[in-house]
């Protein structure tokens, strides 16, 4: 019994270190740099991918997709069958994101010379990074046109913005973050005003380091992007996560990812292993000619969102969305007072309106999930199964109990509970 | 019938209606003081994790 007892407090003490970390955390965007600049593990035949890790064959279409167009882009490649035959030689090496600190939106894919965000937490000096979001090879294009976009974030868009960030010595992103929830995102799939937000604080910054076309060129960019912001509270939310991990009997969530076929979680006491599940089905509303048959599982990085306090559980504050994935406002209402009960806190920062500015839930327990079966909500965006099929719509998914379960047996044998 | 059960049945309904929003919502569009407390079992969990849970929770 007394074993017990001490298990049990121990518990709670290194929980109440891991929610005091991520509430301490203070992401500030410093820089946007060549992925092979700044992760010190990307090689020039790296790729790195959304989710738990996964070989070519297991992978889903749209992250093949992604791989492909992401290839084409390097240069590594011209045509699908070029790209395939490289991957099937071994001359690609494939790695998650979350293994390296990073996270990217759908597919997620960075390459060498793709610029990602990178973002310092103030509170410990730790560095964490996100690649850019747009709407065509995250959702598995591979043609010209998404080749391109990747070409105008990295040729045109990056460089300049970079200069801008750099000039303002820092973004603090939390502040932020704090209120574009309270005015109306949940900075998942809604992340607009949080772009409206970015575009004031960064324009007398560009103003003073660009010229004025390229000035116009980044905010008609911004102003035509209004996910654009997503990119931030990705990373911020992965700055935030991390500061959680690594505390000895904790049972905190810090990484939240799916790679199409499965959905994976890593929890603070129990190192960098993965436990995983199969990705569900996401239930939500399909763009014109399009229904639940075209749809991949869940994928994306973009649930460090949901690991960290916001997106879905956030959903109350942010009715706006549910025109994109569905629902009532009742129900966004429900997600979010639902989601208190599996986890640890109440967010000091991300607080919402709508509940009287109460904070959202915050700090994922898998023994919580386990005890009363409720998983984590997401807010997602679809993307069609087949390579090349692109982003199809957008709807509500529920973690799988699989991971959870998994993550709970490895903490038994960890702590020889068992 | 007793008289306590009698005033019950004459009196305004007014009703907590737990798990099932079905109920709660088949009251609410009848105009009646309804409540609603989410709850629902929780899952029938395999043998190694319900020791682990005894344990730590």
């Amino acid at each position: 019994m007394k074993d017990e007892i001490s298990i049990k407090e121990r518990i709670k003490e290194a929980n109440t270190v891991a929610l005091e970390r991520m509430r301490l955390s203070r992401p500030i965007l410093i820089d946007i740099k060549c992925a092979k600049d700044i992760l010190p593990q990307m090689k020039k035949n790296s790729i790195f991918h959304a989710g738990p890790p996964i070989d070519w064959e297991r992978m889903c279409g749209p992250l093949r997709g992604a791989i492909v167009g992401t290839m084409i882009f390097e240069g590594l490649a011209t045509t699908w069958n070029d790209a395939v035959r490289l991957i099937k030689k071994g001359g690609i090496e494939f790695s998650s994101n979350h293994d390296h600190d990073a996270v990217g939106p759908m597919a997620g894919v960075i390459s060498p010379s793709l610029p990602i965000v990178v973002v310092k937490d103030q509170s410990n000096g730790k560095t964490c990074f996100a690649r850019f979001v747009e709407n065509r090879v995250q959702f598995g294009q591979f043609d010209k046109e998404s080749v391109n976009v990747l070409r105008f974030w990295s040729e045109k868009l990056s460089p300049l913005l970079g200069k801008a960030i750099r000039k303002s010595k820092g973004i603090d992103l939390k502040p932020m973050m704090a209120r574009a929830l309270h005015m109306g995102d949940e900075l998942h799939n809604r992340p607009a005003a949080g772009t409206l937000l970015f575009e004031s604080i960064i324009l007398p910054h560009l103003l003073g380091v660009c010229s004025p076309n390229d000035v116009r060129e980044v905010t008609k960019y911004l102003s035509e992007n209004d996910i654009f912001f997503l990119c931030m509270s990705m990373a911020a939310g992965k700055a935030i996560t991390k500061a959680a991990h690594g505390i000895q009997f904790s049972t905190v969530v810090t990484v939240m990812a799916r790679n199409g076929t499965n959905f994976g979680i890593k929890v603070s006491g129990l190192g960098n292993d993965w436990f995983v599940g199969k990705a569900n089905m996401i239930k939500g509303l399909y763009f014109p000619g399009y229904g639940p048959e075209d749809a991949n599982p869940d994928i994306g990085d973009s649930a460090i969102t949901e690991t960290a306090g916001i997106g879905a559980f956030a959903l109350a504050g942010s009715p706006a969305i549910l025109a994109l994935i569905g629902g009532t406002a009742e129900d966004a209402i429900r997600y979010t007072y639902e989601m208190r009960k599996i986890t640890n806190s109440l967010n000091d920062t991300f607080t919402l309106p709508i509940i009287n500015f109460q904070g959202t839930a915050t700090g994922i327990d898998i023994r919580k999930v386990m005890r009363t079966g409720i998983t984590p909500v997401i807010d997602t965006a679809m993307a069609h199964k087949q390579a090349g099929g692109g982003y199809i719509g957008a709807g509500l998914v529920r973690a799988p109990l699989e991971p959870f379960k998994n993550a709970l047996h490895a903490y038994g044998r960890k702590y020889k509970l068992v | 019938m007793t008289n306590t059960q009698k005033k019950l049945l004459d009196s305004d309904l007014r009703v907590i209606n737990i798990g099932m929003t079905i109920f709660y919502d088949a009251l609410k569009v009848q105009n009646i003081k309804v409540v609603q407390v989410d709850w629902k079992p929780g899952p029938v969990l395999d043998k190694l994790s319900e020791e682990i849970l005894s344990k730590i929770m």
